[in-house]
């Protein structure tokens, strides 16, 4: 094992980050869309305290991943951005979008303009990790990386990964939500969720067999499929339980497993057909600076990602997933 | 337009909006932290609550400024997918250091502005702080990547894939000490002055004076003292150009033959064809002086720099003149006003002075513009100054046109929300009466 593969660690552990704490963001966009129902406003309230505090944080474990790919893995990255170039450019748009129209929302008095910033927020939420999802399909497709969006397995990806961050959003939720009917009202759309994210990884397995054979073959493929579905629906009894903290622990393990298992299967094919971690990476030297930074920054980072999520932890104490920048909302807002 | 062109304008035009909130995004937190530090040491509600109401416009540039950030680093690899496979070894390390700079900036700012009632006063402090260091870090890492830019170190090649042998030596790029230096400043300067402009205008509505007054005690000093160190930080980064990126100095200066007892040009329209500047006024041996400390050292022109790669002479003549104008108008009033608060202990407080901070809100951020314009068509036609031209790492993509335009679309958009947003809430602070705070601390941010 070489210096490039524990930088490519720390880059799957990066965007397992980023799907636990921004992919959770995103979900809260899924369900300020799909509010419904006479708590219609407080569940917008919910998810908007929860997401303030933290989402410039979570998103910045995107940027993170993408300086690392480029600094430890330059031709791969050039390959990536010249071959995903149009998803890449609507990703790009979508994260301004969601961001800003959620900042928009929040400072803005009058009504009608708050409806449409928070229009503009969710779709943006919608379409950012749908777009994360097909993009992770492309890069373990058999096939030479390209943007292929209307592929079934792209698209089951997407579907999935929508499914997912919403599936996380809507069970970090339940406990953010300070009374009991606001809180069924996110186990239901956790359970649903899950169902839906349930029936996609199936469909996108199937799309699978025929166009990445690699992944299915590959023992952690299987693996993954094996152990995502206990976890899911481990995590689907949970919720039916309300057993919310260990639900949350249950929902956070099932997308970390996702995301590592993509990252196994991938393994040393960093962007198909044939740019491998060893022929993209850059010299020992860099790779080296590259580790010590993020061990020095890491020692800065998580104290500093304890104190964010502590202060901004709901009033369970016990809320909090292990790892997980899980922990959210106030309490005491108007 | 070729791909290459609307590439760079682009990239361009993402800069230039970026860099307005990420001025902000350094300078703000500075400003908290000291009418936080201010509050607590004088007991004065005023500044308490100056704080408070900045917090909501913090909240609102900060957001920008991270989306448009991370279009930023897309862009450079989606328009630039050479010079990340080229150079990404050379220049990732500082934008991973950046990146941990981004964390803490967001995590501190977060804690900050949503934590007031949250956390002891002390870590609220804490925090803050925390952000304004973050910020400063963050633009001095992505100004040494600009440095790298405009005067590559020696770099040791792997096929054409450039590496250093240090990776952390980049943090030694010969122009980066006086850039950093420049830049950071230049975010205060924008920030503090923008932040008169903004009370000047309310002061001058005739509603809170008081509170007004307060602020402008605040951010006077800062501005006063960023907008005297630019004209002396810019000679530094000019003494440097001028020693070092003959190519540059010959378009900001229109210098195009190599001489002892240079001389300097204001204004005036250059013409590549004769080598001349038509209706400058010329001061004689002046870019010698300036640039190299006696009227007798030779500066070199264009004349050494091959026809070839000399960048668009006029364009960044015409940007140097408009950063020095405005900076020269800058320092003579911070000059003036710092020479009024001493002789009579107080800061100056009449229409017509209100009316000259108003002006500098816009000369402010306008020289940070022009001075960055300088920088970058004074590199061309390269992107790594000798070692890879602008138009070798460009993208070959279909397609830029419409996408061009959806960026050019979205950044108006934006630029319109957050100008109306602010609108509404200068005009909610001159509305709520300075009783109301209460009211205001209970809606957090
Ligand atoms: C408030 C903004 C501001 C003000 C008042 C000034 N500048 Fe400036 N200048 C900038 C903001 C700026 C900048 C932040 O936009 C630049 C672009 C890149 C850099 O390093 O700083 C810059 C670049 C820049 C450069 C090119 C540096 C390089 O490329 O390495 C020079 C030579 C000067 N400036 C000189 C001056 C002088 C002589 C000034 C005297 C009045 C001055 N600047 C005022
Ligand atoms: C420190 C950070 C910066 C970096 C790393 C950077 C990087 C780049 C890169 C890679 C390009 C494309 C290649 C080229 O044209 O040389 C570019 C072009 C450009 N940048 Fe910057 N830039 C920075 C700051 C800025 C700022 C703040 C502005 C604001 C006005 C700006 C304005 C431009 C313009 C106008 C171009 C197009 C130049 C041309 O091709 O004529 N840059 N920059
Ligand atoms: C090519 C050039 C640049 C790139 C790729 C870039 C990238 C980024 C990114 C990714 C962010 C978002 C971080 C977050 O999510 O919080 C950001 C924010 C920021 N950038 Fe830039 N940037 C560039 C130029 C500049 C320049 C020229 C400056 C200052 C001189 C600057 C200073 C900042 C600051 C202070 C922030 C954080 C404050 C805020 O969010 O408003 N950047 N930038």
């Amino acid at each position: 094992m070489g210096p490039e593969h524990v930088v490519a660690a720390v880059m799957l552990a990066g965007l397992v980050l980023y799907v636990l704490g921004g992919g959770a963001d995103f979900g809260g966009g899924v369900w300020d869309l799909l509010a419904s129902g006479p708590r219609k406003k407080a569940q917008r309230a919910a998810i908007e305290r929860a997401i303030g505090p933290v989402w410039e944080a979570n998103h910045v474990w995107f940027v993170f991943v993408f300086v690392l790919l480029f600094a430890a893995f330059p031709p791969a990255f050039a390959r990536v951005t010249t071959a995903l170039f149009g998803p890449l450019t609507l990703y790009a748009i979508g994260l301004v979008l969601r961001g800003s129209a959620f900042t928009f929302r929040h400072y803005e008095e009058a009504e009608a303009k708050r409806r449409r910033f928070g229009a503009l927020f969710s779709a943006a939420s919608i379409v950012c990790p749908f777009l994360l999802g097909e993009m992770g399909a492309l890069l373990v497709r058999d096939a030479p990386l390209a943007a292929d969006m209307t592929s079934p397995f792209a698209i089951a990806g997407g579907v999935f990964a929508l499914a997912l961050v919403a599936t996380l959003a809507a069970t970090y939720l339940t406990l953010e939500a300070d009374d009991e009917a606001l809180r069924e009202d996110f186990r239901k759309r956790a359970l649903a969720s899950l169902v839906v994210a349930g029936v996609a990884s199936w469909i996108a397995m199937l799309a699978g067999r025929a166009e990445a054979k690699g992944l299915f073959t590959h023992l952690a493929g299987g693996g993954t499929a094996v152990v995502a579905s206990f976890l899911g629906l481990a995590s689907l009894l949970l919720v039916w339980q309300r057993k919310y903290v260990l639900a949350r622990i249950g929902v956070a393990l099932l997308a970390t497993s996702v995301v590592v298992g993509w990252g196994l299967a991938k393994g040393e094919l960093l962007v198909p057909p044939d740019m491998t971690l060893a022929a993209s990476k850059a010299h020992p030297a860099t790779l080296r600076v590259l580790l010590v930074s993020c061990a020095i920054g890491t020692l800065v980072l998580f104290p500093s990602l304890w104190l964010l999520f502590r202060v901004f932890a709901p009033i369970r104490e016990s809320g909090r997933a292990p790892g997980g920048p899980s922990v959210r909302a106030t309490t005491d807002e108007a | 337009m070729d791909t290459t062109t609307i590439a760079r304008a682009q990239m361009g035009l993402s800069l230039a909006f970026h860099i307005v909130f990420a001025a902000f995004g350094v300078g703000l937190p500075l400003l908290l932290v000291l009418a936080d530090r201010r509050a607590k040491v004088t007991g004065d509600a005023r500044y308490e609550l100056l704080a408070r109401r900045m917090a909501k416009g913090t909240a609102i540039l900060f957001a920008v400024g991270a989306v448009s950030g991370t279009v930023l680093s897309l862009e450079l690899g989606l328009l630039w997918p050479e010079l990340m496979r080229r150079f990404g070894e050379v220049v990732g390390p500082l934008f991973a250091l950046e990146g941990f700079a981004f964390f803490t900036e967001a995590i501190f700012l977060g804690v900050y502005l949503y934590g007031r009632e949250r956390v002891s006063p002390r870590v609220h402090f804490f925090s803050g702080v925390m952000v304004a260091i973050s910020g400063a870090l963050s633009a001095a890492f992505v100004t040494v990547v600009n440095a790298i830019m405009n005067e590559p170190l020696p770099v040791l090649w792997d096929g054409d894939r450039a590496y250093l042998e240090a990776p952390l030596a980049a943090l030694l790029a010969p122009s980066a000490p006086t850039q950093i230096l420049h830049v950071v400043l230049s975010c205060y300067a924008t920030t503090a002055f923008a932040m008169c402009g903004v009370h000047a205008v309310l002061w001058l509505r005739g509603r809170e004076r008081d509170f007004h007054r307060a602020a402008l005690s605040l951010a006077l000093p800062l501005a006063c003292v960023a907008g005297l160190a630019m004209p002396l930080s810019g000679d530094l980064s000019a003494k440097h150009v001028s020693q070092h990126q003959p190519w540059k100095v010959g378009a900001m200066e229109a210098h195009y033959e190599t001489s002892k007892c240079s001389p300097l040009y204001v204004g005036g329209i250059p013409d590549d064809a004769t080598r001349t500047v038509h209706y400058a006024i010329a001061l004689p041996c002046g870019l010698s002086i300036l640039g190299g400390g006696s009227p007798s050292a030779e500066i070199v022109g264009l004349d050494r720099v091959p026809r070839g790669e000399w960048p668009p002479v006029a364009r960044t003549h015409f940007a140097f003149q408009v950063m020095v104008s405005a900076g020269s108008v800058l320092a003579l009033v911070s000059a003036g006003t710092l020479v009024y608060r001493f002789r009579r202990k107080r800061w100056p407080e009449d229409a017509r002075y209100m009316r000259v901070l108003v002006l500098c809100a816009f000369l402010a951020p306008l020289a940070m513009e022009a001075g960055w314009l300088v920088t970058e068509w004074g590199r061309q036609p390269f992107v790594i100054r000798g070692l890879l031209t602008t138009a070798d790492a460009a993208t070959h993509a279909e397609g830029l046109g419409p996408r061009m335009f959806a960026f050019t679309a979205i950044y108006l958009f934006l630029g319109f929300t957050v100008v109306t947003l602010l609108f509404g809430l200068f005009r909610a602070s001159g509305e709520a009466p300075s009783g109301a705070r209460e009211e205001e601390a209970a809606h957090g941010t």
